[in-house]
């Protein structure tokens, strides 16, 4: 898993949370943060919360969209 | 004979255990916590083996070493970096390809390189293979001593990372094209350039070239493991959207709870019996006056401690087993509105303990307005020294509910932050938004030790802090409570505490203080040096003025033991005993005034020590501007406090309005 295999997978995928990423490619949720914090820094891929009942967010709720 | 100096810098990624083994190899107290950014600063210490003086230096941690981050403590980093002979390169066990990463970026400097392995009990691959994956000497961090780790470094060697990274075609091609250099400046030239030739910028196939090189060398050696979390399962219900808010209320309670029942019972005892033998020195002039006034002082500053105690071993064991960290998240949704992410809860946390070291903790947030927008919400976190007010207000207003009004005042005071936060962003933000992305620490169980440690450390630091300046104010109460504005001894109601405290009380009529009450006028003042002196200055001038004879031996115990056998129910809001300390209280304070001075106690003037800090991060402007800012808030909701029901009806409507504001805010943001 490089920055350009998980922005492969965020456009063929649309909305991926840090959990999908580290069980598709077998690597644990820090390292998966690490690799999402790369595109989110250079403003290719945004955070969206799909909840939006509550003022609370949950890390299972927390998606990434390449933009 | 010629000393040679060796500089050896540890560095690695945010919250790996760099400052923990810091502390182990060198002896340091070093401030240590379960998240990332506890270090904000380089710290320091030398040795010296035969001829040769180590200097071992622990830094904050690093993402990267050639990109350019916005974030204060990463320039500091990259120029002690650029200085070291060798690197102590500090991996988490538990995150080793992740760790690779960062080790191959540190090759690029040309240094001789030390892997040291944290968490190395949740290793799952064997000390040799992952030798051979760093390339470097490596050694496993629980089992080190600091002439293990000199030993180490000794053989460490600098290694050509043009033999190790695998680059891409593109960057290669590149590299070639650029005058002869070292391969860290050719990266730092490309990673500000466009990439005309190819369709990836540069930046992009530098990363990928180093996550590429990791994961070669990760399979190749067989060292890949995904790391299993035994508690992973208590996310469920801590950060659930429903339950995680009332589990952290509830905790919070308990802390509380046990700070005021178990840390005030003790707290008290050790205080009357200190206040025992100072009754026991005879004699009625000046010099007895005076010893029995900094006496006073002195025992109810060391009253504070089991308090203290108690607080910090709870707080410490939060930050250890990694619950604290989860708190960022859940307060995220509360943040988003106000421009910040969780991230800035992280300070807040450290508020408080202390607003010193929460001021300078900003460094961590990325972005000038929202570090400084952070710094401003600090004041309002309570510390522990207002905590030791709380207390004792608590305790002879509320019986039985003491930890909750305590709690509540926590509360209002994380509310009060983030709504002037809400306003101030609304007149002077720039409109950007941080998201959060934080690595959530494992949970684990807390070091014992290490929290003895800290904790011993804190009420040292605390004692050593808090003294100087209790005897000092105590002193200088005293006689300015004997005498008058031509140093003469007078009756203490023409003394120049008595005069000048009456006058200035008028000014405090808003939340029910005035001239029979001059003496919380006074202690207030007294505040602005320490916040901890406000309740030792209080304690001297209502006892300086009622002649209170201390309890004896029997009664103290007699208290002591019926607190702690009755402690376990007043968690459950059961009553608790008054003593008489608490009953001169009451006759000063009616309930809504008590209430009042303790709101505006937890929203008023930081301390000089804080607003020293603020102006040195800052800047001048900004510290009298928060000076300000928190005196005229406190103001406000002092009134709104003593004015009564429906004040407080009042101040609903204006919540409901805010939090209605903020979702409809926030919503637009998600949407």
């Amino acid at each position: 898993m490089t920055p350009l295999s998980v922005r492969a997978y965020l456009i063929k995928k649309g909305d991926v949370s840090i959990r999908m990423l580290s069980e598709h490619f077998q690597i644990d949720m820090v390292m998966s943060q690490l690799l999402i914090q790369f595109w989110v820094k250079k403003g290719r891929c945004v955070q969206k919360v799909l909840c939006g009942d509550c003022q609370v967010t949950c890390p299972s709720q927390v998606y990434y969209r390449w933009i | 004979m010629r000393l040679q100096k060796v500089k050896i810098v540890l560095v690695g990624m945010p919250n790996v255990g760099k400052t923990t083994f810091f502390n182990q190899i060198t002896g340091a107290h070093f401030k240590v916590g379960n998240w990332s950014g506890v270090t904000v600063k380089e710290n320091s210490m030398c040795f010296s083996r035969g001829e040769v003086t180590y200097e071992v230096v622990d830094l904050p941690g690093i993402l990267s070493v050639y990109d350019d981050l916005d974030q204060v403590d990463y320039a500091v980093c990259r120029d002690t970096m650029a200085g070291a002979d060798v690197f102590l390169n500090i991996v988490d066990g538990r995150h080793v390809q992740r760790d690779l990463v960062l080790s191959l970026q540190l090759l690029c400097y040309q240094i001789p390189q030390v892997t040291i392995v944290t968490h190395d009990e949740h290793m799952a691959t064997d000390h040799q293979r992952l030798a051979s994956a760093f390339s470097t000497p490596l050694g496993l961090a629980s089992s080190l001593t600091l002439d293990q780790v000199l030993s180490l470094c000794n053989q460490a060697k600098a290694i050509n990372p043009e033999s190790l990274i695998e680059w891409p075609v593109g960057l290669q091609v590149a590299f070639e094209a650029m005058p002869d250099s070292g391969v860290l400046d050719k990266l730092k030239i490309l990673v500000k350039q466009e990439n005309e030739q190819v369709q990836e910028s540069y930046d992009v196939l530098i990363a990928e070239g180093f996550y590429h090189t990791a994961a070669l060398l990760i399979d190749r050696h067989g060292c890949r493991q995904v790391c299993q979390d035994p508690f992973k399962y208590l996310d469920d219900y801590v950060l659930h959207p429903i339950w995680g808010v009332p589990i952290f209320l509830v905790v919070m309670y308990v802390m509380f709870s046990c700070t005021i029942g178990l840390g005030g019972a003790l707290g008290e005892f050790i205080s009357g019996i200190m206040q025992l033998g100072i009754a026991s020195f005879p004699g009625n002039g000046f010099m007895s006056a005076l010893i029995s006034a900094v006496g006073s002082g002195v025992a109810t500053g060391v009253g504070f401690v089991p308090i203290l105690v108690v607080m910090y071993v709870i707080l410490g064991f939060l930050e250890q087993s990694g619950y604290l960290a989860r708190v960022v998240i859940l307060v995220d949704g509360l943040m988003r509105p106000i421009g910040l992410s969780g991230h800035a809860f992280i300070p807040m946390i450290l508020g408080f303990g202390c607003n010193v070291p929460a001021v300078l903790a900003t460094r961590t947030i990325s972005g000038d307005w929202q570090r400084l927008l952070t710094g401003i919400m600090l004041p309002f976190m309570s510390c522990s020294a207002r905590l030791s007010i709380f207390a004792i207000f608590a305790a002879a207003f509320f019986p039985g509910y003491g930890a909750l009004v305590i709690m509540l005042l926590y509360l209002f005071g994380v509310f009060v932050a983030i709504a002037s936060a809400y306003v101030l962003n609304a007149f002077f933000g720039d409109g950007s938004q941080s998201c959060l992305s934080i690595s959530l620490p494992k949970y684990q169980y807390p070091n014992w030790p290490q929290l003895k440690k800290s904790v011993c450390l804190k009420v040292k630091g605390f004692m050593k802090r808090t003294m100087g300046y209790i005897v000092f104010f105590s002193t200088l109460v005293a006689i300015l409570g004997m005498v008058d504005f031509s140093l003469q001894v007078v009756e203490p109601q023409f003394s120049v505490m008595t005069t000048t405290g009456k006058a200035l009380s008028h000014g405090f009529a808003f939340m029910g203080l005035g001239p029979e009450n001059w003496q919380a006028v006074a202690a207030l003042l007294s505040g602005l040096v320490a916040k901890e002196i406000v309740i030792t200055t209080l304690n001297t001038l209502y006892q300086g003025a009622e002649a209170l004879s201390p309890a004896g031996f029997d009664v103290l115990c007699y208290e002591l033991f019926n607190r702690l056998l009755h402690f376990p129910l007043q968690v459950f809001l059961l009553d608790s005993m008054g003593s008489d300390v608490q009953q001169i209280y009451q006759s000063y304070f009616s309930v809504q005034s008590a209430l009042a001075y303790m709101v505006f106690i937890l929203l008023y003037f930081p301390c000089v020590s804080t607003l020293l800090v603020f102006k040195q991060e800052f800047g001048t402007a900004w510290s009298l501007f928060v000076f300000g800012w928190s005196t005229l808030l406190a103001v406000g909701c002092a009134m709104i406090v003593y004015g009564g029901f429906l004040w407080i009806l009042g101040v609903g409507v204006v919540i409901l309005w805010c939090v209605l504001r903020l979702r409809r805010r926030y919503d637009s943001i998600v949407c």
